[in-house]
């Protein structure tokens, strides 16, 4: 597992974000589904697509600290993550959700922004994967 | 890893994240399932009711409709409220959740990251319950209609097919057999009513027509006992429909019959009135003054044959081989007797008149079969009688003082005004009789009274007139009755009532 700021150091530590994808969540979600690569490819794409906007839910929900809408795109983004193998962005977004759920949100800006960059380098480093070789 | 299975169920997969729901699917269907998706709570509520679904797997947080909202809804939906709910959902984050949701009536719970193995076990399970839910139902299906066969039968007013369970027989379980019987059973009692129903409707009608026939068979020997005592033929039939006129006239002002009367019953009364009360009466009262009362008797017994042809010509009857046997059977009775009696093998004026008279029976044969046709149904009998007979007086009786000179016989009430008063009430009670028999057994079957009335025709004859009568009549009587067993009484349409209740 890559090494994470801790989250209450955000505002003292520039934010590495790491970018291994487990491979064994892709086995487990490639058996899953039968082990054809080209639907494992599929869903990396889809995960491609919907992690940005996820992302951008959250964003406006905490402008318009609308916790509600960011809880539930923590919700998807946090097991969808985790099929994917982006096991620190679902991690992310398990906190974030339960922030959300709890109203303890003072923090919650600063996670998404977290997220936000968890999220660019986990879909960058999906994206130079290659399904055959899983 | 499992291999696809043949399997026949269609699944509903409700989550509103495209992943969830594409992993969803691709377990689902290597399962051997049919998957539908809907990518929220709303989207999967129409989908519920645009198609049948066997198991829904469910997610629970959704924007919009979530997972407990669809769940609520199904649940309050007697069309969904059986379809199994599997919640998929992390129970060790979603616990409170998954809680709620098998309170609410989900089946069971399915983590997120599911395994196939128990993807596999979960949908077996609910399944399975829902096929016994399904029997359950399709037996409870049955037998509410099983009962409510039971209710109709119990109300006594049924028909076999208005049952409509032949189909629940089918089956091989206790409740088909059951129900077997009890259409077995309901089915017996239905025809054992019917026959008993026939046997009654055949025996009033055999009663109704020997009654007409002995009261009609009178008429002639007493119209010629008033002939021969004096008695002009108009004149006596004016006095006849005005007795009439007045009796019935009295009697259903009375009863309150004239209620329902309606001013365009008119046209039918005024041919009616021509046909029977004119034409009829003047024809009977001139052939009852030429010729003898067995004769009259004799042509009388046409009448059967001249409905039964108009009566099939017209489709008011079924027109079968076995009534024209049975009016055969009548007709050759009354020969056998009236062959006996009546010498007919010189030609003369006895063939003249007997042809003559034809007319009579044919009257008679077309106003029974226009009463049937024609005879508003809410038109009773005696108040249709009392104004056609009244009307048909004021017809009559300028005739009868232009042609006879005089509406009365004589100028005291002598021997034959008193047979013309007898004559009036017995025509008054005929007339009656007749037309409730004709409504009872239908045209056909009635017109077998002109056999009875040709034998009592004979026998009044013999009585008041002291004609002679052959021993032969028996034989007579006896092909007289097997006609009327073989033409029998038109069907009765109406449902059947069994007065009995099973359950009190």
């Amino acid at each position: 597992m890559v090494q994470t700021a801790p989250l209450g150091s955000t505002h003292n530590l520039e934010y590495i974000p790491p970018m291994a994808i487990d491979q064994n969540a892709l086995k487990k979600l490639l058996d899953l589904v039968g082990g054809d690569p080209e639907d494992l490819a599929e869903f990396i794409e889809d995960f491609l697509e919907i992690a940005p906007t996820l992302v951008a839910d959250m964003q406006a929900g905490v402008t318009a600290h609308d916790w509600d809408k960011v809880r539930i795109a923590a919700h998807t983004l946090k097991s969808n993550a985790k099929d994917l193998g982006a096991l620190d962005l679902s991690d992310l977004s398990k906190t974030l959700e339960a922030q959300c759920k709890a109203g303890d949100t003072d923090t919650s800006g600063a996670l998404v922004d977290q997220i936000a960059q968890q999220s660019t380098a986990d879909t960058a480093a999906l994206a130079e994967i290659d399904p055959a070789t899983i | 890893m499992s291999t696809p299975i043949e399997n026949s169920a269609n699944v509903l997969i409700v989550d509103d994240s495209l992943i969830s729901r594409k992993k969803l699917r691709s377990a689902v269907r290597r399962l051997g399932y049919d998957a539908d998706l809907a990518e929220g709570g709303a989207e999967g509520l129409e989908a519920l009711a645009a198609k049948d679904y066997d198991v829904v797997l469910l997610d629970i947080v959704m924007p919009g409709v979530d997972g407990f909202d669809v769940l609520r809804a199904m649940k309050d939906d007697p069309q969904l409220r059986d379809i199994p709910v599997v919640v998929v959902s992390s129970l060790e984050e979603e616990r409170d959740s998954v809680v709620q949701a098998i309170e609410m009536g989900a089946e069971d719970f399915l983590p997120k990251d599911f395994d196939p193995v128990l993807l596999r076990a979960r949908l077996t399970a609910s399944l399975t319950k829902k096929e016994f839910r399904d029997q359950e139902k399709e037996y409870l299906v049955r037998v509410e209609r099983l009962t409510a066969a039971a209710e109709i039968v119990e109300t006594g007013q049924f028909k076999p097919e208005s049952l409509q369970i032949d189909d629940l027989r089918e089956h091989k379980d206790a409740l088909g057999q059951l129900a077997a019987v009890f259409t077995g059973m309901a089915g017996e009692i239905y025809q054992r009513e019917l026959r008993l129903r026939k046997m009654i409707h055949a025996l009033q009608g055999i009663i109704l027509v020997i009654t007409v026939g002995i009261l009609w068979g009178s008429t002639p020997a007493i119209s010629r006992l008033a002939a021969n005592a004096g008695a002009t033929p108009l004149a006596l039939a004016t006095w006849v429909n005005l007795f009439l006129a007045a009796s019935y006239i009295s009697i259903a002002a009375a009863r309150g019959q004239f209620k329902t009367f309606k001013l365009k019953y008119i046209g039918f009364l005024a041919i009616w009135t021509v046909i029977a009360a004119i034409l009829q009466r003047v024809v009977l009262l001139f052939l009852a003054g030429q010729i003898e009362a067995t004769l009259l008797a004799l042509v009388a017994t046409f009448q059967g044959f001249i409905v039964f042809v108009f009566a099939s010509v017209t489709r008011l009857e079924k027109a079968t081989p076995q009534r024209l046997i049975g009016l055969t059977f009548g007709l050759v009775g009354v020969f056998v007797v009236l062959f006996d009696k009546l010498d007919l093998s010189g030609a003369g004026s006895g063939w003249w008149w007997l042809v003559l008279s034809l007319s009579l029976p044919t009257l008679y044969a077309i106003e029974w079969v226009f009463v049937a046709a024609k005879k508003p149904a809410d038109l009773d009998f005696l108040p249709a009688i009392g104004v056609m007979m009244l009307m048909s007086s004021f017809i009559l009786a300028p005739s009868a003082i232009l042609v006879e000179g005089s509406l009365f016989f004589s100028d005291t009430f002598g021997r034959a005004e008193w047979i013309s008063l007898i004559l009036c009430v017995v025509i008054a009670f005929t007339m009656i009789t007749s037309f409730k028999l004709v409504d009872l057994a239908g045209p056909v079957f009635a017109s077998q009274s002109a056999y009875a009335m040709t034998m009592a025709g004979i026998g009044w004859g013999m009585l008041l007139l002291g004609e002679t009568l052959s021993s032969t009549a028996w034989i007579a009587v006896a092909l007289i009755v097997v006609g009327l067993l073989l033409v029998s009484p038109k069907p009765d349409n109406t449902e059947i009532v069994i007065k009995r209740s099973f359950t009190k």
